[in-house]
């Protein structure tokens, strides 16, 4: 993968061996390594003709194009769709913008939040009787970088089994509004739409909720789905009578029992008597999760000769199918080679498309 | 490609739609009552008696997993090796949780975003109650996409294990690069580490305002009537107006309550600010956006499903939208019994003697 970035775009944040980096630095380090891993970088000012024809020529080769332009913006530069397209006709192109190509507001700008607001998400998201609330972290950018990518893949596809290529005009709105679409269709069913509920399930039957435990800002989640998973809890409890039908009685006695206990133990104690319930885990703690650790979820990434760990990749797979291990590269690290050479990209990659 | 979709949970069936909507011919083997209009939409839907002889010919298997055992038609069922095999669950099939049980509260704990949401001085908050299922889905979706290709190259299939936890978790940004240089984040509610990024009520409900830089606050303060903020010296740069965020947000009150929500987006926008309505499902049900590009289709019911997100335009010039491409090798279901589910066209009606099958 080839990263095109503008020249003097992208703060360098490599640390050199043995360097005490500032938390600013090491963060920001850590930062391109987890977005930038196992690309290459080069760095092309598409303004300049010179620069623009190492586009054209990379893009002649590619089998895939990524670009997260305003619309409109790529095409002024030259290396819109159409452009790409006709230089290789067997090209997947990837638009990845706010809110689509096209469309009352495609000019417009966005941020995460924006996109979350937009979508329903954040408010189907609060505090019973509160004001709708972002998510902790903004999740339409990764969630817009997914749908991009499938889209990537499904048009690699495509053209492997001898099809054209293709042009993807992802919107981040529509990939995100997908994941609540639940909702939306049954607020159009229903033709009203509902209160916000906390933590509270819109299921009839389902008491969950995210209960206090033993320390400072300590949490477990769980959900129990119908009369067994309550005599279950019940049970697990030692409550000597069932929890109450209603809901603030239950949600009391549910109280009662988590926040006396450790949490270590509690979220295995309930799990083994067969109830969902998960321990509320900040990022230290999921950094060193057992469970992650097995599966070997986290990577470890090297800065200043020290190592810190990073999430790694989803795709646990026999055979292994991602490298999650590779490092970021600084801007333009790979500028000179590129330009020297006429097959930028490995030749079996290059010899797959043309045999399937 | 023949796709065979015996997943029992969201993120499996939302995984494998993802091949209905690339044109690929999805088979659900399933009692026709699980049907989901949506999740199942396009898919075509086999009596779980049909299994046998349709498992070897298939190139994709969906499969689901929870407490420590493949759910519903997959259990004990042996997937033959040279296919790609994708299992969608909470935890992933190996590891210590392998045995949990998994579920959306589960889910929104184990991902890392159940103790960064909410009010710092409440209980964290969970946000809607199948988002990670459906994040998953599409994780698992790309992973078989890549594993796809890669057997169209190599020959080779593979099992995908595909753990909601983890697809989450690799979408946090800066949350573990943070953390690494000390810095743990915590529940903030409304607010980021920059203002005005944020939620700010209007006159009939809230707004979400995109401001990081100061040259768009500056943009802010011209496009809702106030340009003598942009020398306030209380608001010079981020780390003031994070300072003086109460005060920033009674300058502002008085545009904002002046103005509905998609009022105040439209004028905000124009000026060259991120910012949109905090919208409803009802809302984002009428979105003009959306309807302009037609993304919402009509279900059977009356009522409305989504469509693909994947638009595509093919060729380029000219730009009509993407068709499917073909089926040209759709499994053989001749002397079958095959339903089509279809809940955004015409409605085909059940077989009339389709089984009685018990629930999964």
């Amino acid at each position: 993968m080839i990263w095109v970035e503008r020249p003097g775009a992208r703060l360098d944040t490599h640390i050199a061996e043995g360097a005490e980096p500032t938390p600013f630095e090491l963060q920001f380090n850590l930062h391109d390594a987890k977005m930038f891993r196992g690309k290459r970088s080069i760095a092309l000012n598409l303004e300049e003709p010179k620069d623009l024809a190492v586009a054209h020529a990379l893009a002649r080769q590619a089998h895939v194009v990524v670009e997260n332009f305003r619309p409109g913006v790529a095409d002024k530069l030259g290396v819109g769709p159409a452009e790409l397209s006709r230089i290789n006709p067997a090209l997947t192109y990837v638009s990845l913008s706010g809110w689509g190509a096209d469309g009352p507001w495609a000019e417009w700008r966005s941020y995460g939040p924006s996109i979350e607001a937009a979508s329903s998400i954040e408010g189907r998201t609060g505090y019973i009787d509160g004001e709708p609330l972002r998510l902790g972290h903004t999740l339409p950018d990764g969630v817009g970088g997914l749908v991009g990518a499938l889209a990537a893949l499904r048009g690699l596809r495509r053209t492997f089994a001898g099809g054209e290529g293709g042009w993807y005009d992802i919107s981040q709105l529509e990939a995100y509004v997908t994941l609540a679409a639940d909702g939306v269709i049954e607020a159009k069913r229903t033709g009203r739409d509902m209160p916000l509920t906390g933590n509270r399930s819109r299921q009839a039957g389902v008491l969950q909720g995210v209960f206090p435990r033993r320390g400072d800002d300590n949490w477990i989640a769980l959900r129990l789905d119908g009369d067994a998973d309550r005599m279950r809890f019940a049970e697990a409890a030692r409550l000597d009578r069932v929890l109450p039908t209603n809901i603030e009685a239950a949600e009391i006695a549910i109280t009662g029992f988590t926040r006396l206990r450790d949490k270590a133990e509690l979220a295995a104690s309930l799990q083994a008597a067969g109830i969902e319930a998960f321990a509320v885990l900040n990022a230290l703690e999921l950094a060193a999760d057992p469970h992650l650790t097995e599966r070997g979820f986290f990577v470890a990434v090297q800065a200043g000769g020290r190592a810190y760990p990073l999430p790694g990749t989803p795709f646990v797979a026999d055979p292994r199918m991602a490298h999650p291990g590779a490092r970021a590269p600084r801007p333009g690290e790979q500028t000179d080679a590129i330009r020297a050479t006429s097959a930028p990209w490995r030749q079996e990659m290059r010899c797959s498309s043309q045999g399937g | 490609m023949r796709v065979l979709d015996l997943s029992c949970d969201i993120a499996g069936r939302f995984g494998a739609s993802q091949f209905v909507a690339a044109g690929d011919d999805v088979l659900r083997c399933a009692p026709l009552q699980s049907v989901s209009p949506w999740l199942d939409d396009g898919k075509r839907v086999i009596d779980p008696a049909e299994l046998p002889a349709l498992l070897p010919d298939c190139d994709l298997v969906w499969t689901s997993f929870d407490r420590g055992e493949y759910l519903g038609q997959a259990a004990g069922l042996a997937v033959p090796e040279g296919c790609v095999h994708v299992t969608t669950s909470s935890y992933g099939t190996t590891g210590p949780y392998a045995d949990w049980r998994g579920g959306s509260m589960a889910d929104w704990a184990a991902g890392g975003y159940l103790f960064i949401t909410g009010d710092p001085d409440r209980e964290p908050l969970s946000g809607p109650e199948h988002l990670c299922a459906f994040a998953a889905g599409y994780t698992a979706a790309i992973g078989a996409e890549a594993a796809v290709i890669d057997r169209l190259r190599s020959g080779t299939g593979r099992h995908i294990d595909i753990s909601t936890m983890e697809a989450m978790l690799l979408l946090h940004q800066s949350t573990f690069s943070r953390t690494a240089s000390g810095e743990l984040r915590r529940r903030t509610g409304r607010y980021t580490e920059v203002y005005p990024l944020t939620v700010l009520p209007c006159r009939d409900g809230y707004v979400s305002i995109g401001v990081v830089s100061d040259a768009e606050f500056d943009k802010l303060s011209i496009a809702a009537g106030r340009p003598e903020l942009t020398a306030d010296p209380r608001f010079a740069d981020r780390l003031l107006r994070w300072d003086n965020r109460d005060a920033l947000d009674q300058e502002l009150a008085g545009f904002l309550q002046q103005h509905d929500g998609d009022h105040v987006a439209e004028i905000l926008q124009a000026g060259g600010i991120a910012c949109a309505k905090v919208a409803s499902p009802l809302e984002v049900a009428r979105n003009s956006q959306l309807a302009s590009r037609r993304f919402w289709k009509e279900a059977t019911d009356g009522g409305i499903l989504p469509g693909d997100p994947l638009r595509c335009f093919h060729p380029f010039q000219g730009g009509s939208p993407g068709l499917p491409p073909k089926q040209p090798d759709a499994l053989p279901l001749a002397g079958l019994r095959v339903w089509t589910s279809r809940s955004s066209g015409p409605v085909p009606a059940p077989p009339a003697h389709w089984p009685i099958l018990a629930p999964m």
